[in-house]
């Protein structure tokens, strides 16, 4: 049983009655004064809706904002407003289509099917105070850091009151985005560009922006331009253009990124399919300041293999770090040097900055001196390590062009210091995720374009991806991680509130189900564990853990781990469960004589555990029992494991 | 060693002779300053001040405080923690810590620190060690493995740390100071310099020699921000005034705008706090003639306006200082239209300010009558509650008593701002 479909069943009636319920508000008019949409009502945009006069848009968890398909309905928030997206990870916020939600099962937000679509309503755009480079013309900008430097935000027309963004303030705060999903946009009203699924103008790093998603856009699929905002857990699946763009002197942090690049309509390449993974774009123009220095951790991302651009493109001086992320099925290559954006930049080197190799053999804290702010240190928050430009304790696989790795060597990307992890061959098997299936080939752009779309993704980590080289750097931002790839092992963040999980591409199996082996006992019995029910933290009693044939009259524990499955030598038997052990209570075997013995626990005794608070929704649980056998050789008992998967 | 510890000993070495000299300097002046305790004193008391500044400071909090907790959090702690920055500029500690305990996030710790801080250089000594532990036992928890950045909790270990340098107690200080953002350090850098010996000055420029021939832009900035501290530090000798600022002046070229600015400020006032007004004349000139060079937007222009303006006053140009401050006025009646109202007054209070700190009360107080009018005209509580709060700690602190009229405008600008809250039942 899949958990999409179960939470489908426990949920339907509420959806149902709630869906039933909902009444449509139609929105018309700019947000001015302070504003709270709710999950009883859904909201139709049905123009560019300004967030603007300082208002600020509370939106609860729950709610959903689906437009009139085709319309142009769009949300921006300017300068000085703000916006709060309440989502949970039982309840997100989706801002999708209406052709999106008419393929919801009963209006169930947690259904519905996949359509080469997008271009359906605008997007979500946030401006705010922070400090960007921009050079365009009537601007009146400088090269040099200003808060006076300003730019017009892509994709939209409304004029210089509503849609500039830039300012001196780089710890401005435009609210909170937690649990957001973004659906079929990119469309603009009245002029012939795109629009990205969130688009991020001079935003401050006091924003907070943590579980977004976008789900098929026409143009990029997350846009950000100067500012110093993070971003944590993100996923941007089948987008048009580049799936992470960032530009302007983008200063912030990112960890926990999954890229599935694949398309959203039938079209040209960077209007409907997949261009660059990762678009890396300095300063506008080249020599200005500030420069985009960013440090990207654990991010997975999966490439096109047939028609698919880059992994990463870098121009006018970006200088990013990505570490601890898996690059796989790449078309292109791993680094493809682009130098100039096509937007009349001048590229690396430019006046006296730092040349292309330079950038990736000089030390982070190494600022440019070219048009430089008063303090760099203030500007430049995000590296702290390493080189400006770096891919390190990152793994590769299945890039198979012949020219995939080229750039990348040449820059150092495989030295051995940086600690990356080249998987040889192609055997899924060797992969650095868990599983990904494709779909066949959908031919596209006039039979031009072959793209191999992901229909199923376990993105967990497998293989060299389990195990990262650096475990111990962590700070206030960055999560500490021992892995490598967006994904702990056993535990998968999109469950319960993507259109990724609600598609049906990324699901999560909820039956427990045994795994491993046993090990026989003195008795020559073949202990087992088995579960019945559903491990809900809202009805924890709901899942019984029975380990049975085990010898009587003895004492046992079970143990559990939220890491994965193991499949180590011990006590003689094989240990089932990935380090980070945690044992519950010792319990009697009881039983009579032989291996009569047995015991059970609930769900209520692994939440009860003093680490309980890892079981979070979608964490997939593997536990083992253990007992006295003295007769033994090991002296102990082992069961095989057990494994199941947390629900709401 | 991380990099900011490297810079730091390249540029500032601790010696325990300086630190000693550091513990000992405030307590010269701790008897004639008032707000500060006697020996037999152990409760944190607040210095006199008039009771329209008290008024004003509450005031100001409970403007902050009106804003929700949800969505508001951070708008409503930022502003709270502005007022505790105020509090401790009038020598208001024990009003800033009852302050600080109704933040409700990281800025809590950030408030304890200040505190702290305040403590520990104007002789409250016992309570500077459970203000720190209170601020770092909420820093350790102030993670978020969701939202988390790095900067707040980075922002607080350095204002930790500042108190620990000045404590002497460089392991502890050290310790918060590891792996920490290289620009949370300023102040840092900042409290050493002020206790430098001068038989370390030769060292010292030799060191800025070095940093500065290593072409590195960051050492290059540290070293000559740590020049502008010397001519300070040592303004009274000409000789090594004229060094360090003749040092400054030959890595001139390779700096921006916004860098001489900054200097060049610190040159004025460095020049002004020894009483050496011409000197002080000629670089506020030169920061003018900058300044004009640049193209700035109207709300950013302002408040540098406001800053030479009084730079000019202090060094004896009441006339220029004067007429460059109505000039701000000028331009702000003429041009305000280009700023979105939410902005206005944030650009305007600088003027204001200047009127203040000029000694013109009337003058000033129109132009917070103006302040307050704009800052009003926002139709949405969370703007205008972050203006009132602004305003009402800008007049406190400089001294400006609202006219009755105003004081009036003031409390229906709270009422208003209570009022739309609690009519919305998110309060």
């Amino acid at each position: 049983m899949k958990l999409r479909s179960t939470l489908t069943t426990a949920l339907a009636g509420l959806i149902l009655a709630s869906a039933a319920s909902a009444a449509e508000i139609m929105v018309n008019a700019n947000i001015t004064t302070d504003t709270t949409w709710t999950a009883n009502n859904t909201y139709n945009l049905q123009t560019v809706i300004y967030v603007t006069n300082g208002a600020t848009l509370t939106i609860e968890a729950g709610t959903v904002v689906a437009s009139t398909t085709g319309v142009g309905g769009s949300l921006a928030v300017t300068r000085g407003a703000k916006i709060f997206v309440q989502g949970t990870a039982g309840s997100p916020v989706i801002m999708t289509s209406k052709a999106d939600t008419n393929t919801w099962v009963g209006g169930n937000p947690k259904t519905g099917t996949w359509r080469q679509a997008a271009l359906e309503w605008g997007n979500l755009t946030l401006m705010g105070n922070a400090y960007i480079s921009e050079n365009a013309a009537g601007l009146g900008n400088v090269p040099t850091p200003s808060p006076s430097n300003k730019a017009n935000m892509e994709g939209l027309v409304n004029g210089p009151s509503t849609d500039q963004y830039g300012g001196g303030n780089d710890d401005d705060d435009s609210g909170t985005i937690g649990y957001l999903s973004l659906r079929y946009g990119g469309k603009v009203v009245a002029v012939n560009t795109e629009l990205n699924g969130l688009s991020l103008g001079g935003i401050g790093r006091e924003t907070d922006i943590h579980h977004v998603e976008i789900m098929n856009n026409v143009d990029d699929g997350i846009e950000v331009w100067g500012g110093t905002v993070g971003l944590k857990y993100f996923s941007i699946w089948n987008i048009g253009d580049d799936s992470l763009d960032v530009d302007q002197g983008w200063r912030g942090k990112a960890q926990f990124g999954l890229i599935v690049q694949g398309h959203s309509l039938d079209a040209a390449q960077g209007s409907g399919v997949g261009d660059n993974c990762i678009e890396a774009d300095g300063a506008e123009n080249s020599s200005w300041q500030p420069v985009t220095t960013a440090t990207i951790y654990n991010c997975t991302v999966i490439g096109q293999p047939v028609s698919g651009d880059d992994a990463t493109a870098w121009r006018d001086n970006a200088r990013v770090q990505f570490r601890k992320c898996v690059f796989m099925d790449m078309g292109e290559q791993i680094v493809q040097f682009d130098n100039i954006d096509g937007d009349g930049g001048a590229g690396y080197g430019f006046e006296g900055t730092l040349s292309w190799p330079a950038t990736w053999t000089t030390d982070w804290s190494n600022f440019s001196a070219v048009n430089a702010p008063a303090n760099p240190a203030d500007f430049y928050k995000a590296q702290s390590s390493g080189k400006l430009a770096e891919i390190s304790d990152s793994v590769f696989f299945r890039n198979l062009n012949a020219t995939a790795y080229n750039e990348a060597t040449t820059q150092g990307v495989f030295n051995a210091a940086n600690n990356n992890v080249i998987i040889a061959g192609s055997n899924p098997v060797d992969a650095p995720i868990v599983s990904i299936t494709r779909g066949g080939p959908v031919m596209l752009n006039g039979g031009t374009l072959t793209m191999l779309p992901v229909t199923n993704l376990d993105p967990r980590p497998a293989n060299a991806a389990l195990v990262a080289a650096d475990a111990a750097f962590g700070d206030a931002f960055f999560s500490k991680t021992s892995y490598r790839g967006a994904f702990a092992p056993g535990q998968n963040w999109l469950c319960d509130w993507t259109a990724s999980y609600a598609f049906g591409f990324t699901p999560w199996n909820t039956t427990p189900t045994s795994f491993c082996v046993s090990l026989t006992s003195s008795s020559g019995c073949v202990p087992v564990i088995n579960g019945t029910g559903t491990a809900s933290i809202s009805n924890p009693a709901a899942l019984t853990v029975t380990s049975s044939q085990l010898e009587a009259q003895k004492t046992g524990i079970t143990y559990w781990g939220v890491t994965g499955s193991n499949s180590t030598p011990f006590f003689g038997g094989t240990l089932c469960v990935a380090p980070g052990l945690n044992r519950l209570p010792v319990k009697a075997t009881n039983g009579t004589t032989g291996c009569t013995g047995s015991y059970s626990y609930t769900f209520q005794d692994y939440l009860n555990h003093p680490n309980g608070g890892l079981l979070l929704p979608c964490t997939e649980v593997h536990s083992q029992s253990w007992f006295r056998d003295p007769p033994s050789a090991g002296t102990v008992g082992l069961t095989n494991g057990l494994v199941f998967t947390v629900v709401p | 060693m991380t990099m900011h510890l490297c810079l730091l000993a390249l540029l500032l070495p601790v010696q325990s002779g300086s630190l000693s000299e550091v513990r000992a300097a405030p307590a010269a002046s701790q008897a004639t300053t008032q707000g500060v305790p006697a020996a037999a004193e152990t409760t944190l008391k607040n210095a006199p001040i008039e009771a329209f500044q008290v008024q004003l400071l509450e005031q100001a909090f409970r403007a902050a405080s009106a804003m929700p907790l949800n969505p508001h959090i951070k708008d409503r702690s930022r502003a709270q923690d502005s007022t505790v920055a105020a509090c401790l500029k009038l020598k208001q500690p024990a009003r800033a810590l009852a302050f600080v305990d109704h933040i409700a996030n990281w800025r809590k710790a950030s408030g304890y620190a200040d505190v702290a801080y305040y403590c520990a250089t104007n002789g409250w000594a016992q309570h500077v060690q459970p203000l720190l532990d209170r601020a770092e036992q909420i820093v350790q928890s102030a993670e978020n493995p969701e939202t988390g950045q790095a900067w707040r909790v980075d922002r607080v270990r350095a204002n930790l740390a500042r108190t620990y340098l000045h404590l002497g107690r460089t392991q502890d200080a050290e310790r918060l100071l590891d792996g920490i953002t290289e620009s949370e350090l300023d102040q840092v850098y900042g409290a050493q310099i002020e206790h430098l010996d001068k038989s370390k000055f030769d060292e010292q420029l030799v060191k800025i020699d070095a940093a500065v021939a290593a072409g590195g832009f960051q050492e290059t900035q540290i070293a000559l921000s740590m020049c502008a501290k010397l001519y300070e530090r040592f303004f009274a000798d000409v000789d090594l005034r004229a060094r360090a600022e003749a040092k400054i002046k030959s890595a001139w070229d390779k700096l921006p705008t916004m860098v001489r600015i900054d200097l060049l400020v610190m040159l004025a006032e460095a020049a002004l706090d020894h009483q050496d007004p011409a000197a002080a004349l000629t670089l506020v000139s030169e920061l003018e003639e900058l300044r004009k060079s640049t193209v700035w937007s109207l709300e950013h222009e302002l408040p540098l306006i406001a800053r030479s303006c009084e730079l000019r006053f202090r060094a004896g140009d009441a006339q220029a200082a004067r007429s460059g401050v109505e000039s701000g006025m000028k331009l702000f009646a003429s041009g305000s239209s280009d700023i979105p109202d939410l902005f206005q007054a944030g650009a305007l209070r600088p003027l204001a300010e200047t009127y203040a700190r000029m000694g013109d009360r009337s003058a000033a107080l129109t132009a917070y009558r103006l302040v307050v009018e704009v800052g009003a005209k926002n139709t949405n509580p969370r703007p205008r509650a972050e203006d009132l709060t602004a305003t009402c700690l800008s007049m406190a602190v400089h001294g400006i008593e609202p006219a009755d009229e105003l004081k009036a405008k003031l409390a229906s600008i709270m009422d208003g701002i209570v009022e739309q809250w609690a009519s919305r039942g998110t309060h």
